[in-house]
């Protein structure tokens, strides 16, 4: 019996000692990824995107060159339903006021999707603790997920890509570590088996990014568009459709003087040189986007200013 | 409900309670035992509640048959076993071998079948694991290995038994019956010691298990893009993936049944420190090993033969019929083959006597080989289809000049190495008996394995990934 109550006692030690090295690794967690995607910030730039955008920037260029801050909130896979709520908690982080333009990641797969995801809200686990968040998980995600993450806080970085920010958030660290090149022979293979995404134009997709432009241009913020390049081999894969899908962003834009539309592509699709793989930008092509962004930037401010 | 889900959690805790509940109140063995009963049924039926009707007529079957058993000549039970075992066997073989055999006819006679019906058949989650359990309690009877007769409850609850229902440790009757039959409850050491052993399991097959899957599965999917070098990495990871998805599920059962207060039979005890594959075969999947040796193996005359030629033939016979009970299919049936290759080489070349002196060089030397034979063997037992098996072994032989692809995520991949250096520094601790995953003599280390589990749900709220299935469920 005394063994009993022994073990018990003990139990209950282990569990209370869990929940510290829970609450104390949350905490160190929280604040790396804050930092790493700049929501600790009152930046005058944000990022918008996916991993095309992430390895296209160079935060630390930018805001040197520019003098400006930047909120780098980029992740990978995010589509245009999770961009708009990434949109909504950086003007809920209470950082927002100091904002003037938001760089938004387009690409030729930017409407490709087949309807809304279910599970965009897993995302934004780690940032349950503020209210608006956590309103949103709780309108979206069942009882049992919803309570297992709000008492086990760990549990809310179960994704690579926000350990991944913890880290190099702690290291301040926005490098692009791909220096490979593409291998263009491999690619040629994957084409010719028909191994590509095809590009759709998802009607559903398509008005979530309109509500996400208009939540930010009715604040007075810019919108710029970004296309950053796509390898040339992926652009000339489905060709009118990539054509349209160009065309649609520049009447976008065209219609709405809040909204700019830059596509590097037809500069920079062709020069293999920059490109990790089809869709991504090695650290040299880094290097060249966010000299090309720097000077672009500058146009702006230099138009604002008159 | 699988045990790696939280309805499964729900759901212990509930037939927890009952069974303490029933330990306040009415402290009755046909009362505990009837509530095991209902919750294992419960538990198998989540499945598919038809599925139930074939776990009765096994029951039914080997409870008869094992009833008549007791009371006729030892001709007449021959005759009687021999009938149970095929009866026992129909739904297995209907279910699991019916289109492999038809195709396998069709080939051979070149003509063409219809086969739609049998297409849309679905396997009964378990029906190898608890038709085995079942026939072991019959040929014990016969065998006159088991001298009292089980009541209909406690022989319906040992099939039943849903810890091991689904995916083993196959429990030989003369083990759990007397458990079955015996009235005890479970202590705060058991749950304890149970639940420290159920989360190793899970942390095996949440975290390393599901983890390697991606990679393997992205490797083997795109075989012809990859390197040499990937698709031997993806190897490797399949050897460990493998090992860590059905220990795990074998850790969990014990776990369960542990915290029960249940000992059930440790499936697996660190096969890949082994030397020799005869103690691989001593190490991995015990249950099935020790069913197919007792059963089989010594029906067949084991090693008391009179030519070396009939030894060759039952050895195997055991490593084909392992092969093929994993599934109709003729990679398992390779798979077994090779097995039994690498073991009769062994054999032949002396490595299993006891007379062999291993230093900690030989040891380790030896114990890459067999690692990596194993591995060998494993593709086959991964890819369906023989030929791409064979190109992916040509590859690893012949192409490594490509380096090796982290897969779809360089930091997914760091991140899946970082566990795995987790993972062999617990199986390190495990070995020298720090902490200690078994179901008995625990007492000394039961605190050190409560305190040492508390990094493995951290990483396992951070790492584990949520897979809905276990590879040894489809056997």
């Amino acid at each position: 019996m005394r063994k009993n109550h022994k073990i018990l006692l003990i139990s209950v030690i282990a569990i209370a000692a869990f929940f510290i090295a829970d609450y104390v690794a949350n905490w160190v967690m929280m604040r790396g990824v804050e930092r790493f995607y700049g929501l600790d910030t009152k930046s005058q730039i944000l990022l918008i995107g996916h991993s095309h955008l992430m390895l296209a920037t160079d935060k630390e260029r930018l805001e040197n060159e520019l003098g400006l801050k930047v909120s780098k909130y980029t992740r990978e896979g995010v589509n245009v339903t999770d961009r708009k709520t990434m949109v909504e908690h950086f003007l809920n982080s209470g950082n927002a006021d100091s904002l003037r333009y938001v760089l938004y990641g387009v690409d030729l797969c930017t409407f490709t999707g087949e309807g809304l995801s279910q599970n965009s809200y897993m995302l934004f686990y780690p940032f349950m603790d503020n209210s608006y968040v956590d309103s949103y998980i709780r309108s979206q995600a069942d009882h049992t997920d919803y309570w297992l993450h709000k008492l086990v806080k760990t549990t809310r970085f179960n994704d690579e890509g926000l350990k991944n920010a913890v880290l190099r958030g702690w290291a301040g660290n926005w490098e692009n570590f791909k220096n490979n090149t593409i291998d263009i022979d491999t690619y040629r293979r994957k084409l010719r088996n028909h191994d590509e995404r095809h590009i759709k134009m998802n009607p559903e997709l398509m008005a979530q990014f309109r509500e996400t432009v208009e939540l930010l241009t009715d604040r007075g913020v810019k919108v710029v568009l970004v296309n950053t390049p796509t390898f040339y081999m992926l652009n000339n894969y489905e060709p009118d459709k990539y054509r349209r899908m160009i065309d649609w962003f520049t009447e976008y834009a065209a219609g709405n003087e809040m909204v700019e539309f830059w596509d590097f592509n037809p500069q920079y699709a062709g020069d293999f040189r920059i490109f990790s793989d089809r869709l991504h930008l090695n650290r040299h092509g880094q290097q060249v986007i966010t000299t090309e962004l720097v000077n672009r930037i500058k146009q702006l401010e230099s138009e604002n200013a008159n | 409900m699988f045990f790696n889900s939280f309805s499964f959690v729900g759901f212990f805790i509930v037939v927890l309670l009952f069974v303490v509940l029933e330990r306040l109140t009415v402290r009755n063995l046909k009362v505990r035992n009837a509530i095991l009963l209902v919750a294992s049924y419960w538990f198998y039926g989540s499945f598919n509640v038809g599925f139930l009707l074939i776990l009765l007529y096994v029951t039914a079957v080997n409870f008869f048959g094992g009833k008549a058993l007791f009371s006729v000549s030892e001709k007449r039970g021959k005759t009687i076993v021999a009938w149970c075992s095929v009866l026992s066997l129909l739904p297995l073989v209907f279910f699991k071998y019916a289109l492999f055999l038809c195709n396998s006819f069709a080939a051979l006679l070149s003509f063409e079948l219809n086969t739609e019906l049998l297409d849309g058949l679905l396997l009964p989650v378990g029906i190898s694991f608890f038709t085995f359990q079942a026939l072991s309690y019959t040929i014990d009877v016969y065998r006159k290995k088991i001298t009292s007769q089980a009541s209909p409850l406690d022989f319906a609850l040992f099939v039943a038994f849903f810890p091991t229902i689904l995916s083993g440790p196959i429990e030989k009757a003369r083990n759990l019956l007397p458990q079955i039959g015996r009235y005890f409850t479970p202590t705060v050491r058991d749950v304890a010691q149970g639940a420290c052993i159920f989360i190793w399991g899970l942390f095996k097959k949440m975290v390393i298990a599901d983890r390697l899957a991606n990679y393997v599965d992205w490797a083997y999917g795109s075989s012809q893009y990859v390197a040499g070098t990937t698709l031997a990495l993806a190897a490797v990871f399949y050897s460990i993936q493998i090992y860590c998805d059905f220990s795990g599920y074998s850790d969990m059962a014990l776990g369960v049944a542990k915290a029960l207060g249940f000992d059930v039979t440790k499936n697996f005890r660190q096969p890949y420190f082994s030397r020799t594959i005869k103690e691989f075969w001593r190490k991995w999947h015990i249950a099935l090993t020790s069913w197919f040796t007792e059963y089989v193996y010594f029906s067949l005359g084991g090693s008391r033969v009179g030519n070396k030629a009939r030894w060759i033939f039952n050895i195997s016979t055991i490593f084909i019929l392992s092969g093929i009970w994993h599934g109709a299919a003729w990679n398992f049936i390779i798979w077994g083959a090779l097995h039994a290759v690498f073991y009769l080489c062994e054999h032949f070349l002396g490595l299993q006597k006891k007379t062999v002196r291993w230093n900690r060089f030989t040891s380790m030397l030896s114990g890459c080989v067999v690692f990596m034979l194993v591995t060998v063997a494993w593709i086959f037992f991964r890819i369906e289809s023989f030929g791409d098996a064979a190109y992916v072994v040509t590859k690893i032989a012949t192409d490594f000049g490509g380096g090796f692809s982290m897969g779809a995520s360089s930091f997914t991949f760091v991140g899946t190495c970082a566990m795995l250096l987790v993972f062999l520094g617990y199986e390190l601790l495990v070995r020298r008996r720090f902490v200690w995953y078994d179901v008995t003599d625990y007492d000394r280390q039961l605190t050190r394995n409560i305190f040492m589990s508390i990094p493995l749900l951290l990483l396992m709220g951070m790492f584990g990934m949520s897979s809905d299935t276990f590879v040894y469920f489809q056997f």
